[in-house]
Parts: structure tokens; sequence; C-alpha cells
């Protein structure tokens, strides 16, 4: 029951932002210089009669409040629109990208959990030794290294010097997807398993000195034991909770790296869309941003419920 | 094994599969992968008038007439012509031609194609190639005629560009979206479209069918890669073959790469500065010709073209004046680079002491370069240049829309030796309008009656009037020619290249080295 209310808040909530964010970004790219005609005419030449013929087609001279309204309401009817530049619905130009955005999110993702966890925990265990002094200023390099500069780097060495792996693109296959994405999910996940790193650290180190770890290892369980069923269960909020919002960030802010590596993601296009005043691809861009942060933050909030039992019996009472 | 073991040996194997698969058998020696920086993004001409687009339109869609290396119109749908008078010109298709599913060639198909341009509902960013049109229709069998509204000479160059037959079926179908990747287009060009998405490229097919030379390569691969630095890197570990889409002035990067040549020819296009003649100091000629005098070109060429371009002595593209003048362009007012010369004709305005102006300008690229280096070389005459640097969209935006206009720099790129596709953008008072390509804001009802007149000229008349104009744009200085920049293609020595300044199927002159 705590759970289904959770869900019917999350739920209005998630309306009313998304009504906001659209009205504010419609609002914004208007008020911008320039408008669509750019892509429309191609940055050429053009004559008076088909400036005016594409001002009437797209409603340029419509007042903002009856443009956003034409657009809500073809968006509630489930119409988002055409792309103004490539002239394709813009579910078919998000569909086609958002496969190549998504895999790069959750390779990303799990090289941060795989490398980030056990690195954190492993430093909190051996804090202040040599493996904690190494893994902590490796962390810091990362967090310091901007993810495009990386990117440069890992290409030359790994694409271009060792061949290893293919310079651009995204492949077609699954296999060549994982061999194409490897190097674009190294770089964008380095900075963000620092992160991790820092995090998991920090809150295993909160927990070395509680009691419930002092009586565990009192009672003369093993080490690996204590940190694994104990400490890393209960550091697993806040790292949840930076997960969480690492996987949104990838899913909706990955330019850098996608234009490093020559993908066709969901980053690189809404840059794209943006100077090009592509308004629907933009509205459908950020309305799916919104639904997808929404969307992580209930999990994570579910994900609490099923890790940790005291939140879990705190929403229920 | 342990959790940490059993996760440990599952990342050594992903990474042994993701490893393996880098090294993927060669392809066959006429299968072509070409980059491109932007995608194309239409395969319709009256959607995709920019390079990448036209680039894959070349190569799928035929045009009524072409271009031969002199920049000379020459049959290719269309067998011949005649002209009947001035304005009308009588097109014969050549005989047996099909697009590539099968169905033939009709006047029809040719007329149309030709006459969508003309309907605002199409809204096609080839309009203003044919305003001279006034009706196109199909004669007899295989005749198409064109009617324009008076002589215009041009007609047959901007053709050779422009006029690409589609069938009218499709084309009827499809005012607003031909040529997209869901609709996609139909030819009778020397290639078929197999695949074509924006994002994982175009695929094209050799068309066995078709009438004219069988072109060298069998399967070309179209792929775009945003990042200048990554493009580099995909040729130089060979995954890519080709590029057009290299900077000149980043050409040293690329003549050392390994198995890659780099070719260069002259490129139909100019780079000058633009001085906003409306109000403020600029609207003293006299600052104007300072201005001239005080911009070092040579050292601005030099800084933009590394070598592979030269500093613009008139506001045509060189190719254009060596197609009209040819070896003997006329003499015009000169203002070689002399600060001395610049103070004293500074002295002479209405702001002897100097001045200052708000420059706004695109951040980063070309732009900021140039207008960096013209403000330091007109700091020494004591004008004073506060740059005010922008994000790319907004600064192309607001120049598109006539805000703000100053001192701007700008690149043009034409495709025809015709210089009337060039001299109304510049002077005409139409173009200084928003959305136009006059920054200057110069013209006069003079100007436009001597651009008029020059639509319709011919042979010397052309050339005298062609100088007339740009004798009287040197003296006026709404505009100070730059420089010239050589288009720049790198190529994997695998294969071959025949290229020139008029070139539009690039894909048709590339093969096989040692074939």
């Amino acid at each position: 029951m705590a759970v289904l209310t959770l869900l019917g808040r999350r739920l209005g909530a998630a309306v009313l932002l998304l009504g906001v964010l659209s009205a504010l970004t419609y609002g914004l790219l208007l008020a911008a210089p320039g408008g669509p005609e750019q892509v429309l005419l191609g940055g050429r030449p053009s004559t008076p009669e088909t400036r005016a013929a594409i001002r009437e087609q797209y409603h340029l001279d419509d007042p903002f409040p009856v443009r956003y309204a034409r657009w809500l309401g073809d968006a509630l009817h489930g119409d988002l629109g055409t792309s103004v530049y490539s002239r394709e619905p813009v579910v078919t130009v998000i569909a086609d990208r958002l496969p190549v955005t998504a895999g790069l999110a959750a390779y990303a993702l799990v090289l941060t959990v795989v490398v980030g966890v056990p690195a954190g925990l492993l430093a909190a265990m051996r804090r202040g030794g040599r493996l904690d002094q190494g893994i902590t200023l490796g962390s810091l390099a990362a967090l310091s290294i901007p993810s495009f500069a990386l990117s440069i780097l890992l290409l030359y060495g790994f694409a271009v010097r060792l061949g290893w792996f293919p310079v651009f693109g995204e492949g077609r296959t699954l296999t060549e997807r994982i061999t194409h994405l490897t190097l674009p999910a190294v770089a964008l996940a380095a900075a963000q398993a620092a992160l991790v790193v820092r995090q998991m650290r920090a809150a295993a180190l909160d927990l070395a000195a509680s009691d419930f770890l002092t009586f565990a290892r009192a009672r003369g369980l093993p080490r690996r034991r204590v940190w694994t069923s104990y400490a890393l269960r209960n550091a697993a909020l806040p790292v949840l909770t930076v997960g969480g919002l690492l996987l949104a960030a990838n899913l909706t802010g990955s330019v850098f790296v996608e234009r490093a590596f020559g993908l066709h993601g969901l980053g690189a296009l809404l840059i794209g869309a943006v100077g090009q005043k592509d308004i629907p691809v933009v509205q459908a861009l950020v309305l799916l941003g919104g639904v997808i942060v929404v969307a992580v933050n209930l999990l994570i909030d579910l994900a609490y419920l099923v890790v940790d039992p005291r939140v879990r019996k705190g929403a229920a009472a | 094994m342990t959790p940490a073991k059993t996760a440990a040996a599952t990342a050594v194997l992903l990474l042994a599969t993701a490893c393996s698969a880098g090294g993927a058998a060669p392809p066959p020696a006429d299968t072509l992968i070409w980059a491109t920086t932007s995608a194309p993004n239409s395969l319709d001409i009256a959607h995709g008038f920019n390079s990448a687009s036209t680039l894959v339109q070349a190569a799928v869609l035929d045009s009524m007439v072409g271009l031969d290396e002199r920049g000379k119109p020459v049959p290719r749908l269309a067998a011949g012509w005649t002209q009947p008078d001035p304005a009308s010109y009588l097109f014969t298709l050549r005989e047996d031609v099909r697009f590539t599913d099968g169905s033939p060639l009709t006047a029809d198909d040719a007329a149309f194609s030709l006459r969508r341009h003309l309907d605002p509902a199409v809204a096609s960013q080839a309009a203003s190639y044919f305003t001279m049109v006034k009706k196109v229709e199909a004669v007899g069998a295989g005749q198409v005629k064109v009617t324009l509204r008076r002589p215009a000479p041009a007609f047959l160059s901007v053709s050779a560009i422009a006029w690409q037959v589609v069938p009218r079926k499709l084309a009827e179908a499809h005012p607003k979206d031909l040529g997209s990747p869901e609709v996609g287009t139909l030819g009778t060009g020397p290639y078929k479209v197999s695949r074509f998405s924006l994002t994982s490229g175009v695929v094209l097919e050799r068309n066995e069918a078709y009438w004219g030379p069988r072109p060298a390569l069998r399967r070309i691969e179209v792929k775009s890669i945003a990042d200048p630095e990554t493009l580099r890197l995909a040729v130089r570990s060979g995954e890519v073959d080709g590029t057009s889409d290299l900077n000149a002035r980043d050409a040293r990067k690329w003549t050392g790469l390994p198995g890659v040549k780099t070719i260069f020819y002259p490129g139909d296009n100019i780079s000058y500065l633009s001085l906003a003649v409306g109000n403020g100091p600029l609207a003293d000629v006299h600052v104007r010709r300072a201005i001239a005098y005080a911009v070092n070109r040579r050292a601005i060429s030099d800084l933009m073209t590394a070598g592979h371009g030269a500093p613009a002595a008139a506001l045509l593209p060189a190719p254009m004046l060596t197609a009209l003048y040819g070896s003997a362009p006329p003499p015009l007012p000169d203002y070689p680079y002399d600060p001395a010369k610049a103070r004293a004709e500074l002295a002479r305005s209405a702001h002897p002491g100097g001045f200052t102006l708000a420059v706004p300008y695109a951040g980063g690229g070309d732009t900021g370069t140039v207008m960096q280096a013209v403000a330091a070389d007109l700091a020494k005459i004591g004008i004073t240049l506060r740059l005010e640097p922008a994000p790319a969209d907004q600064y192309q935006s607001r120049m598109m829309e006539h805000d703000r206009l100053g001192i701007q720099f700008v690149s043009l790129a034409y495709g025809t030796p015709e210089p009337i596709e060039v001299l109304p953008d510049m002077i005409s008072r139409a173009s200084a309008q928003p959305q136009g390509f006059n920054f200057s804001g110069y013209g006069s009802a003079e100007t436009d009656e001597k651009l008029d007149a020059l639509v319709s000229a011919t042979g010397e008349d052309a050339k005298a009037q062609v100088t007339a104009l740009l004798k009287e744009i040197a003296e006026q200085v709404p505009y100070i020619p730059l420089f010239h920049t050589d288009n720049a293609v790198a190529l994997s020595e695998r294969f071959t290249a025949s290229l020139g300044t008029w070139t539009t199927d690039m894909f048709a002159r590339i093969r096989p080295a040692g074939r």
C-alpha cells in the first residue's frame, strides 16, 4: 500500500514536472535568436516566396501560447511531430539513437560499479595504507581528466596505435556494438567510477566505527564476510543514489564522449537540435530526459525499500 | 570460484570478445568507405542543398546537364538542347534511360523535377537558383521546353547543379519529405541507395544498368564523424578510405599520414570581410578604405590556408575569375597592406583619431581566428575592435537576421562558374533583407539595375559588366576580399581520383588504384 501511495504521488509530480519542463523549453527556444529557417533554407540564398511559405508552414508568426498549445495538443494525442532537419518523425529519430546511448550508459554504469564499488571498499578496508593512497590518488586523477581528452588519448592508444578497437561508429551486431562501445564506455566511466570510489570509501569508513561492525568482528567473523555482508549492504544507500543519478546523466548528457567516438547518440542529437531550433526534437528529448530522471529516482527509492529494512519499516509506518 | 574471481573472469572474457572483433577482414578493393563531418540529411536537393547531401545525390540522381572540367555545361540526361529563342531552351532526353526500379524516364518526370523547385509548398532550397524560370513543360516524346522570364545564360550552369531528375510520381507524393530516410529517392544515376540512415550512414551499390560509363566502385559507404580529430584518426587507422571534409588550414596534420594521400584543387569559394555601410564609423568610405589598407591579407591567407589557397584580389571566387577572364583579370582598385596609407585614409575620414567598435563573432572555428588577426591589424591604426565571442549558432542566427552587423568574416562556397550566382548575394537590395547574404547593406536602385542587366548579358558584354561591378565594390569597399581556399581531399592510397573544381559526381571519379 505504501508503495502504491509512493507511485501515485510520484506520477502526479512527474506530470506536473514534464508540463513545466516542456513549456519552459519551448519558451526558451523561441526567445533565443534565430529560428528553424536556417535549417529549412539550408544556409543558402532564398526567395521571399520560399521564406513566406516556410513561415506559414511552420506557423512561425503565431504567438508563443498558440504555438505551444498546438504542440501540446499534438503531443497529448501521441504525435510528437516531425524533425525539421531530417523530416523524419521525431519518434523514429529518437528510436534510432536511443539504443546507442542506452547501451553506452549501461555499459559505463556496469564498468563504474564493477570497478568503483570494490575499489572503494578496498580503500576503506586498508585505510591509510599504500593501497588506499593509490586508489585515492587514482580516483583523483580520473576525476581530473576531462572526458573528451581521455577519449582522444584512448583513441590514439588503443584504436590507432594498438588497433584493438575501432575508432568510430556504433557497429551493427551485438559483438560489434560491444567492441565499438568499449572505449567510449571507459572514457565515460572513468570519472564516474572515481566518484563512486570516493562515495563508497566514505560510506564504508563511516560504518567502520559502528557498533555492529565491531560486534561482528568480535564474533570472529571473517573479514570478507564482515565487509561484504555488513558494510557493503549498509553503504549501498548513498552509492545507489549516486549510481542512479549517473545513469540518468549518461542517458542524456554523454555528448562529449559521443562526439569524440563518432557515435550517433541522444547527446549529439540534442546539441544539434538546439542549434537548429528543431523544436519538436528538442521537446521530445527534454521530455524523455525528464521521464528518465523521474523513473530512475523512483527505481532508486524502490531499491531503498529492498536493500534497507529500516526504510521498509519506516514506509510501512 | 569466489564472486570476485567470477567477476574478474567475466571482465576478461568480455574484453577478449571486444578486442577480437577489432581486426576485421579488409574490405574488397572496390568498396569505398567515405566519411563526412555532417551526415547527409536529405537525398533531395530541395531539402538537402549542402555538401554532404549533394555528394550522395550526385551519385544517385542524374541532372539534365553536367559541367565539364572547365565548368561549361555539357549534355547528361539531356542528349542535347537548342534555343528556339534567347529566353527558352528545348532539351531532348537521352533515350532508353530507366530509373533503378526499372521504370522508364519520361519527359514528364524531367519537367516536373524542375517545376517542383518553383512551388512554394515545396519550399525548395534551390528555389533561388531558378527564379528566372517561367514555365517548364514536357513537349512531344522525350522533349522538355523551359521558358525563362528573359534570357539568362546562367540557367544551364545552375541546372547542372540542381536540376536533378526524380520520378514525378514519387516527388508528387512527397512534396515535403522526398529524400528523407523514410521515403528515400529514386534516380537514374550510377549508384542506387541500398541503405540511408542519419545514424548508421548511407550505403550505395553500383547501378549495373547505368546508361553512362560504368563506375569503378561497386559499393560505397558514407559515414558521418562530427569531430575533426576523430575523423583524422579514422582515416589514419584505415577504417575510413577518404574524406573531403578536411580544413586546408590543418593540411599539415593530414599530409604526413601513412598510406593516405592528400589532393588539393582550387575551390569555388571566397572568404571576405563585410563592412556594414549603414551607420556608425563604417558608413564613411575613408574608414572602409583605411581598413582595407590596414588588413594584412597575405598574412591572413597564409594563416587560414597554410599555403593551400591565396589572397583574393576581387570579390569573386578564383575559379570564377579564371572562367570569365582567363589568365588576364582586369586591373581593379587595390589596397595592398600598408599601415601608413591606412592611417592617411583614416585621417581623411570623420574619425581621424580612430574609434572603438563592438564586434560579435563566433567563438571557436575560423571566424574567431580571422577576427583576432583583423583586430590586431586595425589596432595599429587606432581602430579598436572589442571582440565579443558568441556561441556559433547564436552568432549565425543573429547574422542571418541582420542583427548587430558591423565587421563580419564570411566564407561562401558556390557551385557554378557564373558571377551572377555571387554578385546579387553581395550587393542587391533584396539580399540586404534578413536571411539574405548582403551583410554590408550596400546597394541602390542603380546597382539593382546593373545586376538586372547582367542576368541577360553574354560574352564580352557580360565581362565588361562584371568588371564594372567589381570595380564599384573595390572603390566603395563594402567588402574586403581576403582569400580563396583550395578544396582538399584525403584518400587512401588504395584508390586514385581525378577531381577538379567543377566535379559534382565525386564518387564516379574515384577508382581502385592500379586499375
